[in-house]
């Protein structure tokens, strides 16, 4: 009978272990999924700020006072990816111009600021929200 | 009877220890795989990301590696953009004509790109806003276990363009 007391105790141990082991594992493994998903939507916002100023896409919106060119940039955007792109009047109150395909909870945000030489200088700011589309709410 | 109890006992707990035994081997043989295979995706995917950041964020170094000799001692990285997210047509289109071209460029390539992991591989295509592939690498990706792929968005002349890299590993 002490035999098997000490069996139970013993698998008891092991069950424990292999609970806890298998935790921390399966943590470890979607954190680190997290990290680089999370790294990956950073770097699609940075750089959509980045070509939309650079290929003229923001000030061409201010000018014309639309969102269409920021609605035809956002076609590269991945579709699994959610996003809002917003221009401000120098500070973030409310947006002059905004595009958006769904809603996000939780997000990876970008801003970048932009000089419109014409008619008068003035500074703008560009920001982007995105995150994937399972985690929108 | 009393040894007969012994024995049974005796014989239940070999037994159990047996099983215990085995479980942890096969439980901490199956840990060390899973952390290998996660530690081996990890350096893929740090890989990747830097290679695929030198593509888009550097001109290369020289600047004009594009016209030069393709050897280690002319050209020392890789990179398409002379401004960061901008492309350079030359340079994609050498880039592409010597992934291209020859296994020696390919592998010369992957080197200096920091993708040289053990059996891995890589391909690069840049697609248009209909996703279509404009430039593409010709590398089947066969009997790959897992593969890694990373998109960046950036500029090719004035339309923007989705550069994507996929890296594996061979079976």
């Amino acid at each position: 009978m002490r035999g098997i007391f000490f069996s139970i105790d013993a698998i008891l141990a092991l069950l424990l272990a292999l609970s806890i082991s298998a935790l921390i594992m399966n943590t470890s493994s979607r954190l680190q999924a997290t990290t680089i998903a999370d790294s990956q939507l950073q770097k699609i916002a940075d750089d959509s700020l980045v070509s939309m100023d650079k290929s003229g896409v923001l000030g061409s919106s201010v000018v014309a006072n639309s969102a269409i060119p920021l609605k035809e940039f956002a076609r590269i955007i991945p579709g699994n990816v959610c996003y809002r792109i917003a221009i401000y009047p120098q500070s973030l109150s409310t947006p002059m111009i905004a595009q958006e395909n769904c809603a996000c909870r939780t997000y990876s945000i970008s801003r970048r600021s932009f000089v419109l030489p014409e008619p008068g200088t003035a500074i703008y700011l560009a920001e982007m929200r995105a995150c994937y589309k399972g985690t929108s709410g | 009877m009393r040894g007969q109890l012994f024995s049974f006992d005796f014989i239940l707990a070999v037994s159990l220890i047996i099983f215990i035994l085995a479980l942890s081997l096969f439980v901490s043989e199956s840990t060390a795989n899973s952390i290998n295979q996660s530690e081996q995706g990890r350096d893929m995917q740090r890989a990747a990301d830097g290679a695929l950041s030198q593509l888009i964020e550097t001109p290369g170094s020289p600047s004009n590696w594009e016209q030069l000799e393709f050897t280690d001692g002319d050209v020392a990285s890789l990179g398409l953009s002379p401004s960061r997210n901008m492309l350079d047509e030359g340079k994609v289109l050498r880039l592409f004509n010597l992934a291209n071209s020859n296994f020696g460029n390919y592998s010369l390539m992957k080197r200096m790109l920091g993708l040289d992991l053990p059996s891995s591989n890589f391909s690069i295509s840049i697609s248009n806003s209909s996703n279509s592939a404009i430039y593409e690498t010709n590398v089947p990706e066969s009997g790959s276990a897992s593969v890694y792929s990373f998109s960046r968005i950036a500029l090719l002349g004035d339309s923007p363009v989705i550069v994507n890299l996929r890296v594996w590993v061979e079976k």
